[in-house]
This record gives C-alpha cells, sequence and structure tokens, in this order.
C-alpha cells in the first residue's frame, strides 16, 4: 500500500524544487527581484510573462505548476488571467498567488473571487512569499498522491465488480436451464456503490430440479463483496445437497457462524423448484419475502415466509422448509430489500400491498414475461433510481 | 442518528432518533463505551424515534449484545417502531436480543 501522506509537513523540499513556477508581472525589475527570491530559496524551474496575455500563452502551452501573478498589466490584466486559468480544465486546479496591495480590501475579495488562491502583498517580504509557494506547491503534490491513490482504488473497485458480476449465472447458463426444464428465469442486479452484498445463484441437478439462493450480507461495499464470494465458494458443488434447502441453509450457517465476526450476517432464502413434481420447496433466513402467486389468480398473490435468524449469527439456529405448488401457471418474484426500503419520489415505499398492486397492475391475471423488467422500470421512474443499497430481482416462472 | 441518555440508577436508557444505518457505526460504537463507562449493570436501547434501521444497524445490536455477554451486563432494545418491529420479527432477532415494550 502506497502512503498517501498525511500533510505537507511530510514532502521533502526536493520534491517541489523542480516544479515550474510562472512569475507574470509587467515590470521586468519586479519579476526579476521574485525569480531571485524563490531562486535563493532552491526553486530552479521558473518562468516569466509580462502580460496576461503572454502568461495565457505559456500556460497553454505548458500549464507551470503554480502561478505568481501581478494583477494591474497592459492587454490583459490579472483578474482576466485568473478567471481563464480557472475555467480551462487541465489548468483549473492551478494554485495562483495574487500580488496586491496591502490596503485594497475590495480587490483582495474581488481576486479571490476571480479564483485566486492566496494573496501576497506588495512591497514583496521574500520570507512570506516563499513560504506561501513552499506550501502550495506541497499541498499540489498531497493532492496529486490523493487523485493517483484514488484512481487506483476506484480501478480495483471496478475491477472486483466485474469478478463479482462474473460469477452470477450467466446467461448461457440460465438459456439452458430452460431448454432442459422449461423455467424461465430472468434478474437484474445493481450494486450501490460499485461493490455490493447482494447475490444469487442457481444449480440445475441432475433430475431436473433448480437450485437457487438470493442472499444480502449486511452493510455493502468491499467487506460485504467479499463476503459474497466466501459465499459462492460454499455453494460450489454442494450436489445433491439442494434437494433440502432447510438441511442446506443451516449447513451455510454453521459455515458462516465460524466466519463472520459478530455484526456481521446475511439474509437468505433457498429453494428448490422441481417441475417434475410441480412443487417449490423453500427455507428463509429473513430474506425479504419473495411475491408468489399464479398468473390466473391475482387476487391470491402473497408473500411467501422467510422468518428465520440471520445466517451467521447463532450455530443453534434452525431453518424450517416449507413445500408448496408451483406450476407452469405460477411464478415467483424474489427481490433485496432495496426495493423495499427506497423511497419514491412521492415520499412512500413500495412495500406490503402497494408492491403486491403494482404487480397485479402489470400481470393483469395475465401471463407476463417481462414482468420484472417492467416492475423496476416502474421503480426507476418513480425515483426508485436513488438507490442507497444494492439492488437484486429475480423472477421464476414458465413462460 | 443522535442519542441522550436517561438513567434511573440501575437501568440506563440511551434514546436514539433519526435513522439507524452503516455510518452509525462509529457513533454507536462510541454510545455504547460511554454508556458502559457510567457502571450501568443494564443499557437499553430504546427505538421509540427510529424511523429505520438497515441491515448494518441490526448488526450493532448483535455487536452490543456480545460484549454485554463479554463484560456482564444487560443489553436491551425497547419499543420499536411497526416497521422496525417488522424487521426483527423476519429475523427473529427477539430469540437472540431481549426486546422490551413499555
Amino acid at each position: 500500500m502506497t502512503s498517501i501522506g498525511k500533510d505537507s509537513n511530510d514532502i521533502p523540499f526536493e520534491a517541489i524544487a523542480n516544479r515550474q513556477i510562472l512569475v507574470v508581472d509587467d515590470a521586468k525589475s519586479l519579476r526579476d527581484v521574485i525569480a531571485s527570491i524563490l531562486r535563493k530559496a532552491g526553486f530552479n524551474n521558473i518562468q516569466q510573462a509580462e502580460n496576461g496575455q503572454e502568461a495565457m500563452l505559456k500556460v497553454a502551452a505548458n500549464p507551470p505548476d503554480i502561478i505568481i501573478l501581478d494583477l494591474m498589466m497592459p492587454i490583459m490584466d490579472g483578474m482576466k488571467v485568473c478567471r481563464l486559468v480557472r475555467e480551462i480544465e487541465d489548468t483549473a486546479s492551478i494554485p495562483i498567488i495574487i500580488q496586491t496591495a496591502m490596503n485594497d480590501n475590495e480587490e483582495r475579495l474581488k481576486a479571490f473571487a476571480a479564483g485566486a488562491s492566496d494573496l501576497v502583498t506588495k512591497p514583496i517580504n521574500a520570507l512570506e512569499l516563499v513560504i506561501r509557494t513552499k506550501l502550495h506547491l506541497k499541498n499540489l503534490i498531497l493532492t496529486e498522491k490523493r487523485e493517483k491513490y484514488r484512481i487506483r482504488v476506484a480501478d480495483e473497485l471496478s475491477t472486483a465488480k466485474d469478478v463479482q458480476q462474473n460469477i452470477l449465472p450467466s446467461q448461457k447458463y440460465l438459456d439452458d436451464i430452460r431448454s432442459k426444464t422449461g423455467l424461465h428465469i430472468s434478474s437484474m442486479c445493481q450494486p450501490s456503490s460499485e461493490l455490493g452484498g447482494d447475490f444469487w445463484g442457481v444449480h440445475i441437478l441432475k433430475n431436473g430440479s433448480v437450485g437457487f439462493y438470493v442472499t444480502d450480507f449486511s452493510g455493502h461495499g468491499v467487506v460485504a463483496a467479499l463476503n459474497t464470494i466466501r459465499l459462492h465458494t460454499l455453494l460450489f458443488n454442494v450436489g445433491e445437497a439442494w434437494q433440502k434447502p432447510s438441511a442446506l441453509l443451516s449447513k451455510i450457517n454453521q459455515s458462516l457462524c465460524d466466519m463472520l465476526p459478530t455484526g456481521q450476517y446475511a439474509t437468505m432464502i433457498i429453494g428448490l423448484i422441481c417441475p417434475e413434481k410441480k412443487m417449490l420447496s423453500y427455507a428463509g433466513a429473513a430474506a425479504p419475502p419473495p411475491i408468489y402467486g399464479e398468473w390466473s389468480k391475482p387476487a391470491e398473490l402473497q408473500y411467501l415466509d422467510t422468518t428465520g435468524l440471520p445466517l451467521g449469527i447463532s450455530k443453534s439456529a434452525t431453518y424450517d422448509l416449507k413445500t408448496i405448488p408451483f406450476t407452469p401457471d405460477h411464478f415467483l418474484f424474489s427481490f433485496s430489500d432495496a426495493l423495499v426500503e427506497t423511497k419514491l419520489n412521492d415520499g412512500t415505499l413500495l412495500e406490503g400491498d402497494e408492491l403486491i398492486e403494482w404487480v397485479k397492475d402489470l400481470t393483469n391475471a395475465q401471463p407476463n414475461p417481462q414482468l420484472l423488467d417492467q416492475l423496476i422500470m416502474a421503480f426507476f421512474e418513480n425515483g426508485g433510481d436513488d438507490l442507497r443499497d444494492d439492488l437484486t430481482a429475480i423472477s421464476f416462472d414458465y413462460l | 442518528m443522535d442519542y441522550a441518555f436517561s438513567s434511573d440508577g440501575t437501568l440506563l436508557k440511551c434514546m436514539l432518533t433519526g435513522e439507524f444505518t452503516f455510518n452509525d457505526h462509529p457513533a454507536f460504537r462510541g454510545m455504547i463505551d460511554e454508556a458502559v463507562k457510567t457502571g450501568a449493570k443494564s443499557i437499553q436501547i430504546d427505538l421509540a424515534d427510529i424511523e429505520y434501521i438497515d441491515s448494518a444497524g441490526l448488526g450493532m445490536f448483535l455487536v452490543a449484545q456480545e460484549r454485554a455477554r463479554e463484560e456482564g451486563w444487560r443489553f436491551s432494545i425497547s419499543n420499536p417502531r411497526e416497521k422496525v418491529e417488522k424487521m426483527f420479527t423476519l429475523a427473529k432477532l427477539g430469540t437472540i436480543v431481549t426486546i422490551i415494550k413499555d
């Protein structure tokens, strides 16, 4: 890990001695005085410009690291230089020290408004000029280091996000399940801050049954994402254990109790859809209750019971197995809590009966293979796009 | 999240207000530290004025419960509002932490 430095005192003078300083003043004698003060202090990359226009040409051709700027100059004055430098993206953060008269308060305020970083009073005090120049150059270096660090971390997070997304079930795998079993699975997964604790998986068994899980690790960000990878590993190759969701859930709970520190946990639902028996069995550990029902009976849409101690909290937790019909007329819509805990534009939450109503409206007693996409689109259009947690939604049907 | 203490000598009540989420982790830990320092044998987190708790918030209660067990004081939660209570019920939190209504 690179040290990003705590304050400018950590930065040695050698790091700033060769930084380019542009001195802008229409009086050659004053430019020379300033240049000589800086040179004596050890700076050895000092450029000069005799008015604003010449300064801007130099800034555009080869941006300096700091500008020491006079205000009253022919052709283009210092205020204009300040504004131009701040307007150009590449030069906007160059520190600008303005030389100004001590007694002109209004001018000093105007200079700051135009974008000055700092002021030195005329006549120039050599020590003050050197101290302020050093300070701004050191701060510049700190900012550069932090920016570099930020970029690196952002790159790493984005790579990690790709890794996580790549172990979600692929469309090819879902297509394969559909061709073998007729079961149609749609999904969407949107992490809130680069990385998230939402995850889901699906696995087709030898007998044509389909096991699935939807999970959400507490918190979000890097730790939650790492935990999803651990869970993915735990559920990789568990084979026939999918046949009994409640036992599998208990087993995962035991493992997570050993892995997770107190305070971190996961909510989860594990299900098994058996096309042959037209049944769904499942066990829940505090996962948001999914919506379950039949296309032809919208009045009977209901939430499944997923009550259970979240995973990773207590080894003595037990999970109930529930078995319900799942025919070609049935569908299951599972989602993470961001769907029901994100405030919509009208200040309400999409939860309870309201969410059921949305589903009813979108199905209208007819099978709707686009239910998930349409519901999420409506959610986003109503303000749900301002997510503060990860959002995952998965639907299962035979359409 | 903000909080205020009230004590009747044996029971220290921490009245929380606002939302209780991931970002409140340091504040909550600090609050428990402060509460423990008073020497109270029983610390109760009152949620009557808490509108929303996220998963990390629930995790912090588990951490506090664990700490209470290790250090030998009693930890409880009181008066969750309907929405928060629903979350506790779903997660069977009552099997781990004492939840009181008064």
